[in-house]
């Protein structure tokens, strides 16, 4: 049956919820959870079942026209005419189910792991207004809907990080999320605008349909642009550093918006608007550079971490890159493959360490848990398997999108830029590929593995999560194991079906098949073997010869402080930075502008007003003589203005 | 007959002498007496311009001007002396209780 | 040179020194009688000008009741000119300031006549001296004028009582104006 007409059910039913939800919120009852949760992840279901009913009926038909709704115009102002309309093609269908998903297994999560939470509605009234606006970032047909979308999904990430409203660091983490965002926001608006400039219109079938239009140097200034709003939302260098303190959230909250989909929107972002990407080399090449430098980086960082929770979004931070490796290379399928990837096995880890917080009541310290895994199995297996995933681990799905990049980063030449630069991406990749693996499986050992070093009372409490906790986390441990068959490459044999899927909605072609199989296998030999190589060297530092870490710790001290400081850039930032602003704003803004300047103006008009009254009071002598002669006066003047003609 | 210029004439400079002896004299009533002054210029104007234009208006509104500075002297006067009666003085300079 | 122009020239002329000495006189009196030598002429150079029953009526109501009340005030006030400390006119610019003002205006009005002169139609020669006749009046009041003519009835009355009022006396304020304040009423004293 057509579902051309029924698009816009998908993001209704969550913003129903939400709607609903926030009216619940307010009254005084208390909340009946199973009804709220259950509520809001029905909800989030009929969304998958819509975009799974849409997804069937274009997945049969080859190469057509993306599914087009447009609901109503929604500006019409001088030149500038934008509807409110969504489109569905072969993309928008990965990205709605892999949204919808993901984000009914996490609200399922949620049921069980904000049980007793005081603002429960509250909670889930903001996921499925989260997951409204995501829907809208990714089924809008032109760039002013995905705007909204994209306000939308950043407003609600500040809602959720500072859902521990009265914690100061929640709320500071909150603020922190949206005013970096909106630096990225900044960037996007601009290219909006130019992009409008140029091309006379902000609908994607509109403008790939013009860009013979404009001049390579627009096109890079919009993608560069573009890829500033990307940096922002998706956490990239140098407005990553949100993230991280972002974890103060909920757990369902990290692993929802801040693993599998808020932060993937630029990578999103990156692929509806490749045909413009296609025709600048030049911010391909930014983007693949930053994508892979941030990889490399996070991953340094990660090292040293103790939070688990920090470890995870630092390595969200780099497994981003990757995708924007990806992506910049023109290879978007292999992007966005992985950006399905990583939403099945990031959220699994988000929830696994959920599920550990939720056992030990709080705390994240790895290096004050071990021996989980004979408390809570099934959390620990789940959990292996998401680090097997992640590492880049064969037949796991991270192996095949993370092979996949790395492949495209070696072998596909961009326009006007030399092979070096594919040679550096790739040994960059390739090691942050061994640096994952390495600290996720330092991670995995000390928390599951090993003797304890819990406190009494904590191994006392421990205890594997309820069901509503479990199932998500098996549900997505197997689709980390299967996920990655959707797109087995040719060299292996497979049909690489998820690029062929991509590519009936024209984008990435299919150029990187220069090389012959062979290198593609060795490669992927190679990565293999570098993962490999990684978890060995955890299970040594970590499991055999514990003294390591601590004896590398000494031998090297600055490099060990300076990476466990993040290397000092939230320091950095507030010297250089926030507080010159803050500064600024009091003297300048607040005391000149604001004091001297407005009220002055305000309270002159006054004053002028009582200064011209009391002048004119002047005229009022009281004497009559004056009053007569200023009437005689009047009288001439009129007669000389009526007389002048003659 | 007589030229035309002259009623008109003589009228602009009652008219003007009384203007003068309103802005100039300090006594209330001299002032007042003044004010008729120059309407006794209008009205000869008036009586003038009809005369030559042969026209009944003119007289009709100087009998007018005549029943209005009848009433206006009345009620002039009266002020005066109500304000005599509460300054002892006609002297215009002393009057300036509305100032401001 | 007819003896019409002559008279006019005449009356004129004392008109204009009439009012000249309304304006300097010095003493209210003298000033109240320049004024009635004025209203004379200006009647006289009404009958002149074909208005007979005006120039009565000017003598009548003018002089002989605008007039008289301004005489009564005078007397009534008992003022006299001048007292040491007062002077007779404003200071000299206000003086200056006013004079060219009032030429102006002078100047003005005159030429506004010189050119309605330019416009007038010819004077009909033939045309009977007498225009302001009582007949004539009385058909245009009664007629085309009829409103305003009530209108001026309701205004004298509006003035009579206004006048009244203005002049009752508060309760236990002087009678006369050179009266020591005394209760009840008492004869006025003459001016000393």
């Amino acid at each position: 049956m057509p579902m051309r007409g029924f698009l816009f059910l998908i993001p209704l039913f969550p913003l129903l919820g939400a709607l609903c939800g926030g009216l619940l919120a307010l009254q005084r009852k208390p909340t009946n959870e199973k009804f709220a949760g259950g509520i809001a992840s029905a909800l989030v279901a009929v969304s998958f079942l819509v975009s799974l009913a849409t997804f069937l009926e274009i997945r049969g038909a080859g190469e057509i026209q993306p599914l087009r709704q447009v609901l109503f115009q929604w500006i019409a102002v001088g030149g500038l005419v934008v509807d409110l309309s969504f489109s569905f093609d072969q993309l928008t269908a990965v990205m709605t189910l892999v949204v919808t998903g993901v984000g009914f297994l996490i609200h399922v999560y949620a049921i069980g792991y904000m049980h007793g939470e005081r603002g429960f509605q509250r909670f889930f009234t903001y996921l499925n207004l989260f997951i409204f606006a995501m829907l809208m970032l990714v089924l809008g047909s032109n760039l002013l809907v995905m705007f909204v979308g994209w306000e939308g999904v950043g407003l609600c990430s500040y809602l959720l990080i500072g859902y521990y409203y009265e914690k100061k660091s929640a709320a500071d983490a909150g603020k922190k999320a949206f005013v970096v965002n909106r630096i990225g926001d900044f960037g996007f608006l601009l290219a909006i605008f130019l992009t409008f400039h140029q091309f006379g219109t902000l609908e994607f079938a509109g403008v790939a349909q013009r860009t013979g239009d404009a001049g390579p140097a627009t096109i890079t200034a919009i993608t560069l642009l573009l890829f500033l709003g990307c940096a922002g939302k998706s956490a990239q260098i140098p407005l990553y550093f949100w993230l991280p303190d972002a974890m103060e959230g909920p757990t369902p909250v990290s692993a929802l918006i801040h693993a599998a989909t808020m932060v993937t929107a630029g990578v999103y972002l990156v692929a509806r608007t490749h045909f413009l990407f296609d025709l600048a080399p030049i911010s391909q090449a930014v983007v693949a550079g930053v994508g892979c430098l941030t990889a490399f980086y996070a991953a340094t960082i990660a090292f040293a971490q103790r939070d688990l929770k920090r470890i995870l979004a630092y390595s969200t931070i780099s497994q981003l890159g990757y995708m924007f490796v990806g992506v910049g290379m023109g290879a978007y399928a292999a992007g966005i493959f992985h950006l399905m990837t990583h939403a099945f096995f990031k959220a699994l880890l988000f929830l696994g360490a959920g599920s550990v917080m939720h056992a030990l009541q709080g705390e994240l310290d790895i290096y004050k848990m071990g021996g989980l895994s004979k408390v809570m199995p099934k959390t620990a297996w789940t959990f292996v398997i998401g680090a097997l995933a992640i590492a880049g681990i064969p037949p796991f799905a991270g192996f095949f999108s993370k092979d996949e990049i790395l492949w495209q980063a070696f072998s596909r030449h961009l326009h006007g830029i030399p092979p070096a630069f594919n040679y550096c991406v790739y040994g960059l990749a390739l090691l942050t590929a061994g640096m994952t693996a390495f600290y996720m499986f330092r991670a995995v050992f000390l928390t599951f593995f090993g003797e304890s070093r819990l406190t009494p009372e904590l191994a006392h409490h421990a205890h594997e999560s309820g069901p509503a906790m479990t199932l998500p986390l098996l549900v997505l441990a197997a689709l980390s194991m299967v996920g990655g068959f959707l797109g087995i490459p040719h060299a292996l044999g497979g049909g690489a079906r998820f690029a062929a899927w991509l590519q009936l909605a024209g984008i990435g072609a299919a150029e990187g098949a220069a090389e012959p199989a062979g290198a593609e296998l060795a490669l992927m030999a190679l990565s293999v073997g570098v993962a490999a190589l990684g978890i060995f060297l955890a299970h040594v530092f970590y499991r055999e010869r514990r003294e390591l870490p601590a004896k590398f710790a000494a031998s090297w001290p600055t490099l060990h402080k300076t990476v466990w400081n993040k290397y000092y850039v939230d320091e950095i930032n507030e010297a250089l930075v926030i507080g010159p602003l803050k500064s600024a704003s009091e003297n300048v803004l607040w005391r000149f502008v604001d004091s001297a300047v407005i009220d002055g103006a305000v309270n002159g008009a006054g004053a002028l007003a009582k200064f011209g009254g009391r002048q004119f009071v002047k005229l009022q002598t009281g004497r009559i003589y004056a009053y007569a002669l200023s009437i005689l006066i009047g009288a001439t003047l009129l007669l000389g203005y009526v007389l002048w003609p003659f | 007959m007589i030229p035309i210029g002259f009623p008109l004439a003589v009228g602009a400079i009652l008219f003007a002498i009384g203007a003068f002896g309103v802005l100039v004299r300090r006594n209330a009533i001299v002032v007042f007496m003044c004010i008729e002054l120059m309407l006794n210029g209008v009205n000869l104007t008036f009586i003038g311009l009809s005369d030559r234009l042969r026209l009944i208006d003119g007289p009709v509104f100087v009998l007018f001007i005549m029943a209005v500075a009848a009433a206006e002297a009345a009620v002039g006067l009266a002020i005066v002396l109500s304000v005599y009666r509460r300054k002892q003085s006609v002297h215009l300079g002393d009057f300036d209780s509305m100032k401001g | 040179m007819t003896p019409a122009i002559v008279l006019c020239v005449l009356f004129a002329a004392g008109a204009i020194a009439g009012g000249a000495n309304v304006v300097a006189q010095r003493n209210p009196v003298n000033n109240a009688i320049a004024l009635l030598f004025t209203f004379i002429c200006v009647a006289s150079l009404y009958i002149l000008h074909g208005a007979p029953m005006l120039a009565m009526i000017q003598i009548i109501v003018y002089a002989g009741a605008i007039l008289i009340l301004v005489v009564f005030t005078i007397m009534l006030l008992a003022l006299r000119e001048p007292e040491a400390a007062l002077t007779r006119f404003w200071t000299f610019p206000q003086k200056i300031a006013s004079l060219l003002a009032c030429i102006v205006l002078g100047g003005q009005l005159l030429y506004l006549g010189w050119r309605a002169v330019a416009v007038a139609p010819a004077a009909d020669v033939a045309a009977a001296r007498e225009l302001a006749s009582p007949a004539a009046l009385g058909r245009a009041l009664f007629g085309h004028y009829l409103l305003p003519f009530e209108m001026a009835s309701v205004l004298l009355l509006a003035a009579i009582l206004g006048a009244v009022v203005l002049t009752r006396r508060p309760k236990g304020a002087p009678t006369a104006v050179n009266a020591p304040p005394d209760e009840g009423p008492s004869t006025p004293e003459a001016p000393s």
